[in-house]
């Protein structure tokens, strides 16, 4: 494990660092499983969608909040280990998490463009968005295990 | 400049775009940085509150720039394009002055901050307007897939 100097600064990142991974995971799992149950009524009555929407729009929301917030301190955190940051195991870890952060910051801004589409669509596609949440469920779990790795080797 | 074709853009547009911009220009590059090895040399010399301040401040200008951008176009076409690199370098000086501004109050040298601001303005215009331009082609795929994606 990597020593962190915890002064109140970093603590109030780190703590800030976890608050917006849990939004970020938790809004994910909750739009997933909103447009998952709702997608039965959404094929019978075509109720459904409109709570998929509801809360895929309030997600994308948080969403953004929680990513801007995760890379400003996730900058904050490894500015605690600077100057000598490391490489090895670590190294691997914290270039693939960035790797997969990447990849989740373009393919979440194809989901939010999707919600926006399917808001105005006479038939919004929610079986893609539940797809959508699902992926980026998986994507973000992923990081969070690589964080693991980087906290406690 | 293109004329303004929406009273008001977006807001969930406006949000998104913004904040996917700022994050996407601090990962990529911090990215870069580490596999070169220079990362934790340019951290060491940025305090905190002084980052979380300078990143604050490029969240809240790219936030500005990109409601003014979306304003101005519909982004259904590559005429977007340009407004973008207009926006993208008014980004660019405004975060440029941003710095001085910091190296002003923590170096407190008249002379260094006024050669930084005048060497660093066209600079700040011309890699403000790549990025722009940039970000602008991303943004008109990422929308049209999302089209497609969200129309059953």
């Amino acid at each position: 494990m990597v020593p962190l100097p915890l002064s109140t600064a970093h603590l109030f990142v780190r703590w800030l660092h976890v608050l917006a991974m849990a939004v970020a995971l938790g809004g994910s799992v909750l739009a997933w499983g909103v447009s998952h149950t709702t997608s039965a009524e959404t094929t019978i009555t075509g109720a459904g969608a409109e709570t998929t929407l509801a809360v895929a729009t309030t997600y994308e929301i948080a969403f953004w909040g929680a990513l801007g917030v995760l890379v400003m301190t996730g900058v904050g955190n490894l500015g605690a280990l600077a100057p000598a940051i490391p490489h090895g195991r670590w190294g691997v870890a914290f270039a693939a998490k960035l790797g997969l952060l990447l990849a989740v910051l373009v393919g979440s801004a194809v989901r939010t463009m999707a919600v926006r589409a399917a808001r105005t669509a006479t038939t919004p596609a929610t079986t893609t968005l539940e797809r959508g949440y699902a992926l980026t469920t998986f994507a973000l779990v992923v990081i969070v295990a690589l964080a693991a790795v980087m906290s406690h080797g | 400049m293109a004329e303004a074709v929406d009273s008001d853009a977006d807001p969930l547009l406006v949000w998104a775009l913004a904040s996917f911009h700022t994050t996407t220009l601090l990962v990529f590059p911090l990215l870069v940085l580490y596999a070169v090895g220079a990362l934790g040399s340019l951290l060491q010399g940025v305090r905190t509150v002084t980052g979380l301040g300078l990143y604050l401040s490029l969240w809240g200008l790219t936030f500005w720039t990109n409601r003014r951008w979306l304003t101005a176009t519909r982004l259904d076409g590559w005429e977007a394009i340009t407004p973008g690199a207009t926006w993208g370098a008014v980004t660019g000086i405004g975060f440029l002055f941003v710095l001085v501004t910091v190296v002003a109050l923590t170096v407190g040298e008249p002379i260094l901050v006024a050669a930084l601001a005048l060497v660093g303005t066209p600079v700040a215009a011309l890699v403000g307007s790549l990025v722009g331009a940039g970000f602008a082609v991303l943004d008109l795929l990422i929308v049209e897939a999302g089209r497609s994606l969200g129309t059953a």
